[in-house]
């Protein structure tokens, strides 16, 4: 049976695993975004309230993608997921280094894809948040094309002892918040 | 001036006549004397010579046909820049920043707008 999620107060440093996140104290602010929220991942549980929604999803701070997590609970799930939506009652998530966790580090982890920036191919589905935002300033915001909301990405990497940057163009497959991406070209 | 797309070019018929054959908005930007290459259709410079401002959306269909037509000739239609040599990855690529520059720049005219 899958296991749905678990936390765990980390003791000590040796069980870290990729996996897991410590949840940070830092509190996130909508002001300090680059771009809106994206990347949904909800889990709903019954709870003695109604229904327990945890809502992890992915930011764009500075110029790095971010995990976040939101926990609530409310009679409906749906209701319970809008206010795990909410950004400033929300945990930043920060991956685990052994010299981070102590006695009072509250250690998450679950068996949901980690969402990482990665090398994508023409075709691929992804999530939004795997691949980087265009370095050029002109670059970075959505636009539209055919009606579908796109961005352009770069991918850097290296390869036979040289290094690379490609870039390409990935648009929302839906209009729903946690709709994947398409990988439409890359060059 | 509102710009479309990235700026490149203006686009050409064929890369290795001795006259062009075509201009986009009626410029005349190149003029080659020589055969460049002795491979299918533009030379990767001639490619990259192209211009394309916002007054080529109403012509968009022709120019990212041509383009791909050009992609095409160079087996490089639905080419993943990963599997392709340094040559090929370049040409492949000044092709398509032309295209999506076109279709970019045509769909959200605000986008280059200062």
């Amino acid at each position: 049976m899958k296991r749905i999620f678990l936390i765990t107060l980390c003791l000590v440093g040796s069980v870290a695993s990729a996996d897991c996140f410590v949840r940070s104290s830092i509190k996130l602010t909508i002001v300090q975004l680059n771009v809106k929220p994206t990347d949904y991942q909800r889990i709903v549980v019954p709870d003695r309230n109604g229904s327990k929604c945890v809502l992890r999803y992915r930011v764009h701070i500075k110029d790095d993608w971010q995990t976040v997590e939101g926990i609530a609970t409310a009679k409906t799930a749906a209701e319970a997921c809008i206010r795990a939506a909410d950004i400033q009652k929300a945990s930043l998530l920060e991956e685990v280094t052994p010299n981070k966790v102590s006695a009072e580090t509250l250690m998450v982890c679950s068996d949901q894809p980690d969402i990482r920036v990665r090398v994508v191919r023409i075709g691929d589905t992804i999530w939004e948040s795997e691949t980087d935002f265009h370095a050029h300033p002109d670059e970075t915001s959505y636009f539209n094309y055919k009606r579908t909301k796109c961005r352009m990405f770069v991918e850097r990497g290296a390869r036979d002892r040289n290094l690379y940057t490609h870039q390409g163009i990935i648009c929302k497959m839906d209009t729903l918040p946690d709709s994947k991406w398409r990988v439409i070209d890359k060059y | 001036m509102r710009l479309v797309g990235l700026g490149l070019v203006a686009l050409m018929l064929t890369g290795c006549s001795t006259t062009p054959s075509y201009t986009t908005d009626n410029r005349r930007v190149w003029t080659p004397t020589t055969p460049i290459s002795t491979k299918p259709g533009m030379s990767q410079d001639q490619l990259a010579s192209i211009k394309v401002s916002d007054k080529d959306c109403p012509q968009i269909n022709r120019h990212t046909n041509f383009a791909e037509e050009q992609l095409r000739l160079r087996g490089l239609t639905n080419a993943n820049p990963e599997d392709l040599n340094e040559e090929d990855r370049l040409y492949n690529a000044t092709a398509r920043i032309l295209i999506w520059s076109l279709r970019i720049g045509c769909s959200n005219p605000n986008r280059y707008t200062k």
